[in-house]
């Protein structure tokens, strides 16, 4: 036989009981059961078991092993009285096991011991992090999304005008190509403005229609009295200023006449009157045809010469012209050719409707 | 599963769910994130988890946990191969409580598993055989063999002292 363990030492037992142990086994048997005191076996009382059959029976009751479990009988009961699986039968093999061999308990109360207590809990480390947040993350998300369109549309709106005040409003249906070309094109008629007009000092003065007798008071001719120096170049993108209501009032034809009468003291004279009254209505339709595809000017404002020049280079650009050419060709072109345009040498042009004059210096 | 009730979970069970890990697998770094793992799959599952199963469906998740990395470790004991001989007893026990959790340490991974459920958590057979995924009759057999083992390590210990 095999050496004998914890383990198989209850087969050792049955062949002691059958008397089917060797010396050497048997010898073997007893210094096991005396080196494992624990056993229950090692209670028993080894050699009056051979003279008591009855005892005997008992022993083979206790070895036999449950079939589910593959546990000794005893131990089946002992464990199921604890787990509270006994059967009503089991509870009476289990009573009278322990009847008949009072050690039992003791058996169970080592099985009872076994159940494992509560012991203090350890907390999770990290338990924070297993927390999951409530829908508000999702309301937070709208709340910024919200304040991003707000945002987007606050811009868009303030583009739009910006864009209103000195883009074309065809420039809404452009393409982005085309936007970036309208911008680098923008570019470079600003820097050709700048440039023309560092190079050559335009200066364009007015001056106002001489009175003897008084002066001219409306405010759109107030706006060009005095001498300007265009700076084209510090205020590229400034658009067209329009001016208050007041100074927005539209000049009357019939006004200007009276007052170039006055001013000239001439009472009648059909040449001014004609000359003058030609003169405004061609520059009020050249005007808005001019404006018409570019910059909408109404009759609330009133462009500036800033404006004009852009307009007119704006025109022009592809055709190589120099400023001075194109400036001369516009107001020929939006006079119709009735006032004169001259130059008072080759560095001094300037521009005379009746009393009502530009000029242009280098 | 709603949120209140995923995060009533978490109060409810994470310290509860990380012994039973830890005590498995005996690494708490694995053990942090093997109950990581678990209640993440609880939070992914949560429209298909019955709330009133939920401490049930958590630990089926962290058991399941620690089956798979045991295997992909290779480090389940066998207990059948572990020698009598080879128990380590450790001499400086202060009360029962230490001797039967190095006991418990000792036994077989499905054997430890079913114990501490009965034990710590108090399922029922039948529920530590959902969780377990194992039959009624290899519950009872497991939790059986596993008192048997830690009886013989009480009654072992207490010769020796």
């Amino acid at each position: 036989m095999e050496k004998i363990t914890t383990h198989n030492y209850e087969a050792y037992y049955l062949d002691y009981l059958e008397g089917n142990l060797q010396k050497a086994e048997l010898l073997a048997f007893k210094k096991f059961l005396k080196e494992n005191p624990h056993l229950e076996l090692a209670e028993v009382d080894l050699v009056s078991i051979d003279s008591k059959p009855e005892k005997k029976e008992l022993l083979k009751k206790e070895l036999k092993r449950e079939e589910t479990t593959g546990l000794l009988q005893t131990d089946y009961l002992l464990i199921a009285s604890l787990e509270k699986q006994l059967t009503e039968e089991d509870q009476i093999k289990l009573d009278a096991l322990i009847k008949e061999k009072p050690q039992l308990l003791d058996s169970l109360n080592f099985y009872s011991k076994t159940i494992i207590s509560e012991e203090s809990l350890k907390a999770f480390p990290t338990k924070s992090s297993l927390y999951k947040r409530s829908p508000k993350v999702i309301l937070l998300y709208r709340s910024m999304s919200a304040a991003a369109a707000i945002l987007v549309l606050f811009m868009v709106s303030l583009n739009f005008l910006k864009t209103e005040s000195y883009q074309p409003i065809a420039n809404h249906f452009r393409t982005e190509q085309a936007k970036n070309l309208q911008g680098f094109t923008d570019k470079l008629i600003n820097k050709q403005v700048e440039s023309e007009i560092l190079q050559s000092k335009l200066v364009i003065e007015s001056s106002p229609i001489q009175a003897e007798e008084g002066s001219i008071t409306k405010a759109g001719f107030k706006s060009i009295e005095k001498k300007e120096i265009i700076q084209l170049a510090a205020k590229p993108k400034k658009g067209i200023k329009p001016i208050d209501e007041q100074q927005a009032e539209p000049i009357e034809a019939a006004e200007v006449l009276l007052a170039a009468k006055q001013a000239t003291n001439v009472k009648e004279s059909n040449e001014l009157e004609e000359t003058l009254s030609d003169s405004l209505k061609t520059a009020q339709v050249a005007s808005i045809e001019l404006n018409k595809d570019e910059v909408r000017i109404s009759k609330n404002e009133a462009a500036n010469l800033t404006a004009f020049a852009k307009e007119a280079i704006q025109k022009e650009v592809l055709k190589n012209k120099s400023l001075k050419e194109i400036l001369l060709e516009e107001l020929n072109e939006l006079t119709n050719n009735k006032v004169k345009v001259s130059g008072r040498n080759e560095e001094v042009f300037a521009l005379n409707i009746g009393n009502f004059s530009f000029s242009r210096k280098k | 599963m709603t949120v209140k009730e995923y995060n009533e979970l978490v109060d409810g069970f994470a310290d509860r769910v990380f012994r039973f890990v830890l005590k498995n697998i005996r690494d708490e770094e694995k053990a942090k994130d093997l109950v990581q793992d678990a209640f993440e799959k609880v939070w992914n599952k949560r429209e298909e988890v019955n709330p009133d199963k939920s401490k049930a469906y958590l630990f089926t998740t962290a058991y399941r946990c620690v089956i798979d990395l045991v295997r992909k470790e290779k480090k389940q004991a066998n207990w059948d191969e572990v020698k009598q001989e080879a128990f380590s007893m450790n001499d400086n026990y202060s009360d029962l409580s230490e001797v039967l959790q190095e006991a418990l340490a000792q036994l077989p991974l499905i054997q430890r598993s079913v114990i501490m459920l009965r034990d710590y958590e108090g399922y029922e057979y039948n529920e530590i055989s959902d969780i377990t995924q194992l039959s009624l009759s290899q519950v009872k057999v497991y939790i059986f063999r596993a008192r048997k083992s830690l009886k013989d390590y009480l009654v072992s210990v207490e010769t020796v002292l």
